[in-house]
């Protein structure tokens, strides 16, 4: 008998134990996530609302963190600009960034690219992101005057008499 | 090759994105005060964290100055002057992958299938038996990427922007792939011989075969083509296509298939991924730079072009108190040999001939030096040329822009400083 009844006394304290540390879990969790806003929310965005030049935020525990340094994301190295986000999350799960960092073109040039890599390299339909990335991509990968022996400029075509 | 492991490893990456989760992403997309990305346009098993090839990383083995082009797939190219050898060794061999390295090379259970329209019956044959039925050759052979040259090219083509360094010349061991044919049995309607390797389609996909080129038959039936499992006397490294791979001597390197596991025997060209425009294909008729190319006019690349290398000395030399310097490199002409390389110290105005010595065997690239004399102090350009044995030489400008950027045999450039 009091066997029985020292057992379901020990049942119950253990089930209001569990109780509390239920609760006080998920009192930490809020805690943590509110202690990460403060530290990590607050000074990444500057009174005017730009990206200030470095910052950090935790992305989880046992990955590197995003930093932005010089006006570029560490991890990937892609240019910090508008929709560069966009680039990060859509452009960097099958290769590096360093295949779209090395490479330069115009919107069409991009387009073409996507295109491609939707029709024979299993890259997924990019919605309405699609416009936001080629956009950014054609902004800060543009071509440029690169090349060190260039190509002659033709201004008017002519038949040869 | 203590890096290699018999065992099926499961695939650590997977379990690594799935621990960030999306809700993770949108918290991200919070914290940098940011749009929240279309994350849901996204499958499932993708996240924007990658680095699992890290765990094969090929730059443990490699020189330090090699330069990383990209590190997933890696791609990775040598500069001039560390292609100084006669033979290439391992630590100094360009890469190029186009899908993820295989995790697992389970050597004793290795088979080679050959199939295809061109065979009664596949066969099937292990290394061993690969090794014991076959005579073994061993030729140095060139292997260059089809986009090495491509950073050159103006409008930019798209793709790796390999600048000078994606060639090597190795010995490579290995049994013909025309004795592996006869014995196969390969009919008269043979006109292609496609590959398929091991490596993973970076899509994670692992239906997707990440490349499968080829090369025409009579291509196959030259004797210097080979299905190699060794590279300088050992073990292909991991990175270079171990237990076995295709070896052909002066084609664009996506040809010479890596992690060989089978050979598609065609009666038709090859339709493998990557064989397809815009892919390893030129313009077949010149067209204006930055021209929009039909698919239907690109044509297959084959033998590469006549092309040379300064090796030594480094660009960027200083010569002080002295006026004689022996230079060197080699030069090479795809299926071609080298008749004739020359050096100018005058931007092309005049050219002095270099000693030009034999390949060590058809389809090897030949080592030149040239002594030169600079005669004034000042800045000079040193610029190498060569000529194939059906004397076409190589360019001072790039030469027919393409829309991939292939095939930019340009000459190469050095710069030196007198004293
Ligand atoms: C589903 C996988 C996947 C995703 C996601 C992906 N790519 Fe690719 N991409 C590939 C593959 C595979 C290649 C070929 C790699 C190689 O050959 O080295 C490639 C090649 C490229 C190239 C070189 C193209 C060429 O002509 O050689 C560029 C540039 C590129 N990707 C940019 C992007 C951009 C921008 C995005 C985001 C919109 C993106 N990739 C997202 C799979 C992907």
């Amino acid at each position: 008998m009091s066997i029985e009844k020292n057992t379901n006394e020990i049942d119950a304290v253990v089930k209001k134990v569990n109780r509390q540390m239920s609760v006080l879990s998920w009192v930490m969790v809020f805690m943590v996530i509110g202690v990460l806003v403060i530290i990590f929310g607050q000074p990444l965005i500057s009174s005017n609302g730009s990206l200030q030049e470095t910052m950090t935020v935790a992305a989880d525990e046992d990955d590197d963190f995003y930093e932005i340094v010089d006006g570029k994301e560490v991890s990937s190295g892609l240019i910090v600009g508008e929709n560069w986000e966009l680039v990060k999350t859509h452009c960097t799960s099958c290769h590096s960034a360093q295949l779209i960092t090395q490479n330069k073109a115009t919107k069409e040039g991009w387009d073409h690219t996507i295109k491609w890599m939707q029709e024979s390299q299993n890259l997924w339909d990019l919605g309405d992101d699609h416009e936001g990335v080629v956009e950014y991509l054609a902004t800060y990968y543009g071509p440029g005057d690169s090349g060190r022996r260039s190509q002659l400029v033709v201004n008017e075509w002519y038949e040869i008499e | 090759m203590s890096h290699l492991k018999k065992t099926n490893k499961p695939d650590l990456s997977w379990g690594r994105r799935q621990f960030i989760s999306r809700s993770g992403l949108a918290l991200l997309g919070t914290l940098i005060g940011s749009k929240i990305v279309n994350g849901h346009l996204m499958p499932e098993e993708y996240t924007p964290v990658i680095f699992d090839d890290l765990a094969l990383d090929p730059m443990r083995d490699k020189h330090k100055d090699l330069v990383v082009l990209n590190d997933l797939p890696w791609n990775v190219e040598t500069p001039p002057h560390l292609l100084d050898d006669k033979v290439t060794p391992a630590e100094k061999m360009f890469i190029r992958n186009n899908g993820k390295i295989p995790e697992s090379i389970d050597i004793d259970n290795w088979k080679l299938t050959l199939d295809g329209e061109a065979l009664d019956r596949p066969v099937v044959l292990s290394l061993q038996e690969l090794k014991s039925k076959f005579k073994s050759y061993t030729y140095q052979l060139v292997i260059e990427c089809g986009g090495n040259g491509r950073a050159e090219f103006n409008p930019p083509t798209k793709g790796n922007q390999w600048t000078y360094g994606a060639v090597s010349c190795a010995r490579w061991t290995g049994v013909r792939l025309k004795d592996v044919l006869e014995y196969a049995g390969v009919k008269d309607n043979a006109v292609y011989v496609g590959y398929y390797g091991a490596d993973k389609h970076l899509s994670g996909d692992l239906n997707k075969v990440v490349i499968s080129r080829g090369i025409p038959i009579e291509k196959a039936l030259e004797d210097e083509t080979l299905l190699a499992f060794q590279m300088n006397g050992e073990d292909i490294p991991l990175a270079h296509g171990y237990p076995l791979r295709l070896v052909v001597g002066g084609w664009p390197a996506s040809v010479s298939g890596k992690w060989l596991e089978k050979l598609a025997i065609r009666n038709k060209v090859h339709d493998g991924p990557k064989m397809e425009a815009p892919s390893y294909r030129v313009p077949c008729e010149p067209v204006e730079p930055g021209e929009n190319v039909p698919d239907k006019n690109m044509c297959i690349i084959e033998s590469m072009p006549v092309k040379s290398l300064i090796t030594y000395p480094k660009t960027g030399g200083i010569l002080k108190n002295k006026s004689k310097l022996t230079i060197r490199g080699h030069a090479w002409a795809g299926d071609l040999s080298v008749k004739k390389v020359e050096v100018s110290l005058d931007f092309g105005a005049t050219w002095q001939e270099a000693n030009l010595e034999p390949p060590a065997n058809r389809l090897s690239w030949q080592h030149w030096y040239a002594e030169i004399t600079l005669l004034q102090k000042g800045y000079y350009e040193i610029w190498a040329r060569a000529t194939d044995s059906h004397g076409k030489a190589q360019p001072m400008v790039s030469p027919g822009w393409n829309p991939k950027g292939y095939l930019n045999n340009t000459c190469h450039r050095i710069a030196i400083k007198k004293v």
